[in-house]
C-alpha cells in the first residue's frame, strides 16, 4: 500500500510538475517563491492523495490547491503593501526577459499582462485547460474568461506589433 | 445554429482552438474568418513556446525527499501514536532543552533538506533578485555584504524569510535571517557536521553555519552590522 502510494505520487509529481512550477512563476514572477509554492502545493497533495480517486482529473486538483496555496501567500503578504505588480519583472533572468532568443519580447509582453489576463491565458495554453475549466478555477463566468483570453490576445498582439486581423 | 463573423471571431479570439459545429460551419462557409482562426492559431503556437520555462531540474528531488518525510492519511494513526509515545518518553528533556536546542536544530534541518544551496556556482545572484529575497523575508541589508552566490524565500517556523549562501574562507556559508526568532546573546553550536551561530540582531537574529573548520566567524561580522528588519 504504502509502495504503491509513493509510486502513484511520484507519477503524478512527474506528470505535473512543469506545468505547475510554470504557471506559478508566471502568476508570482519570483523563481523561489514558485519552487516553495509548487513544494507546498505538492506535499499538500501527497497528503490527500487518497482523496484523489481519478488521477486523470489530477492537474485541476492541483491547480486548485496551488491557487489556494498562492491566494495564502497574497494574503499574508497583503499588509505589506506590495506592489506585486513590480516583483515580476524583478527576476527578469528567470522569464528569459534577457534571453536573445526569439521568444524575449513576448516572455516580456506576457509578464507585462494584468493578472486577469496572465492568469487565464497560462491556464488555457500552457496547462491546455479549456474555457469552463478556467472559469471554474477563477470562479468567473464563461463569457468573462472568453473575453479576457480575446483580451490578452490583442494586447500581446498590440505590444509585439503583431496584427490579428484579417479583412472581412 | 450559425454564427455571424463577430461572434465567431470573438470566439476564436478566446479559444483558437475551439471546435463546435457552428463554428466549424462558419470557417468553412467564410475564408477571411477561416484566415483569422489560422492567424489566431499560429500566434498561440507562439505564445505557448514563450510560456515553457526551464524547470528546476532539483525541484522533483526536493519535494519526494519532503514527501517521504511526512507520513500521508494512512499513515497518520501510525504517526500521532508514535509521536505520543515519544512525548512521553521524552518529556524528562523538558521544555527548556526543547526551546533553546531546537533553533540550531531547526537551522541545520533546513540547511540539510536544500542540498543544493552549497553547490558551486558560475556566478552570484542578481541584485534585484537579492533584493526580492530580502524583501519578502522581511529584511535588507544596509551596505555591501560581498558576493552572494544563493538567496531563496523559505519557510521557517512559519514565516518567510531569507535563506543566503556566500564564500566563506574555507567554503559555502550560509546565512539564515531570522527576524521573528530573539536569541538573548550569541549561541555557537555544533549539530549534525556543521558549526554556526544564532547571533541576535535588533529584535531578530541571524543564523550563520557552514560545515564544521569552514570558517564562519568572519561572515557572522560582515552580516550582522548590516542586516535590518522591515517589519
Amino acid at each position: 500500500m504504502n509502495a504503491y502510494r509513493h509510486r502513484r505520487f511520484e507519477a503524478l509529481l512527474g506528470a505535473l510538475l512543469p506545468d505547475l512550477y510554470r504557471y506559478a512563476l508566471w502568476l508570482c514572477h519570483d523563481p523561489a517563491l514558485a519552487e516553495d509554492l509548487v513544494q507546498d502545493c505538492m506535499l499538500r497533495a501527497w497528503r490527500k492523495l487518497d482523496s484523489l480517486r481519478d488521477d486523470a482529473a489530477a492537474k485541476s486538483w492541483a491547480i486548485t490547491i496551488l491557487r489556494r496555496e498562492l491566494a495564502r501567500h497574497w494574503e499574508r503578504k497583503r499588509l505589506d503593501t506590495v506592489d506585486v505588480d513590480a516583483v515580476p519583472v524583478a527576476d527578469a533572468a528567470a522569464l528569459g526577459l534577457d534571453d536573445a532568443a526569439e521568444h524575449a519580447n513576448l516572455r516580456r509582453a506576457i509578464a507585462c499582462l494584468p493578472e486577469k489576463y496572465r492568469e487565464p491565458l497560462t491556464l488555457q495554453v500552457l496547462l491546455g485547460h479549456s474555457v469552463e475549466e478556467i472559469a471554474g478555477f477563477m470562479e468567473l463566468k464563461v463569457p468573462t474568461v472568453l473575453t479576457r483570453l480575446f483580451r490578452a490576445r490583442k494586447l500581446l498582439a498590440e505590444a509585439l506589433d503583431v496584427s490579428l486581423e484579417v479583412s472581412a | 445554429m450559425s454564427v455571424t463573423c463577430l461572434e465567431f471571431r470573438r470566439r476564436i479570439g478566446g479559444e483558437p482552438n475551439a471546435r463546435d459545429a457552428a463554428l466549424i460551419e462558419h470557417r468553412h462557409a467564410c475564408r477571411a474568418c477561416a484566415a483569422f482562426q489560422d492567424r489566431m492559431q499560429r500566434f498561440d503556437g507562439r505564445i505557448a513556446a514563450a510560456l515553457e520555462l526551464p524547470v528546476p531540474e532539483h525541484l522533483a528531488d526536493r519535494i519526494l525527499f519532503q514527501a517521504r518525510r511526512r507520513p500521508g492519511r494512512p499513515q497518520r494513526f501510525a504517526a500521532i501514536a508514535a509521536t505520543v509515545l515519544v512525548l512521553l518518553s521524552g518529556v524528562w528533556t523538558g521544555a527548556r532543552y526543547l526551546n533553546t536546542g531546537s533553533l540550531p536544530q531547526a537551522v541545520v534541518t533546513h540547511i540539510e533538506h536544500e542540498p543544493d544551496a552549497l553547490m558551486p556556482v558560475s556566478a552570484p545572484v542578481g541584485k534585484q533578485h537579492l533584493d526580492a529575497v530580502l524583501k519578502w523575508g522581511d529584511a535588507r541589508l544596509d551596505g555591501d555584504v560581498g558576493p552572494v552566490s544563493y538567496a531563496r524565500l523559505c519557510y521557517f517556523r512559519g514565516h518567510l524569510m531569507a535563506h543566503l549562501v556566500v564564500p566563506g574562507p574555507n567554503g559555502p556559508v550560509t546565512v539564515i535571517l531570522l527576524p521573528h526568532q530573539q536569541v538573548a546573546k550569541p549561541e555557537p553550536f555544533h549539530e549534525d557536521g556543521f558549526a554556526g551561530v544564532i547571533y541576535p540582531v535588533e529584535h531578530g537574529s541571524i543564523a550563520v553555519v557552514s560545515h564544521r573548520d569552514a570558517g564562519y566567524e568572519p561572515i557572522v561580522r560582515r552580516f550582522a552590522s548590516k542586516v535590518r528588519w522591515t517589519l
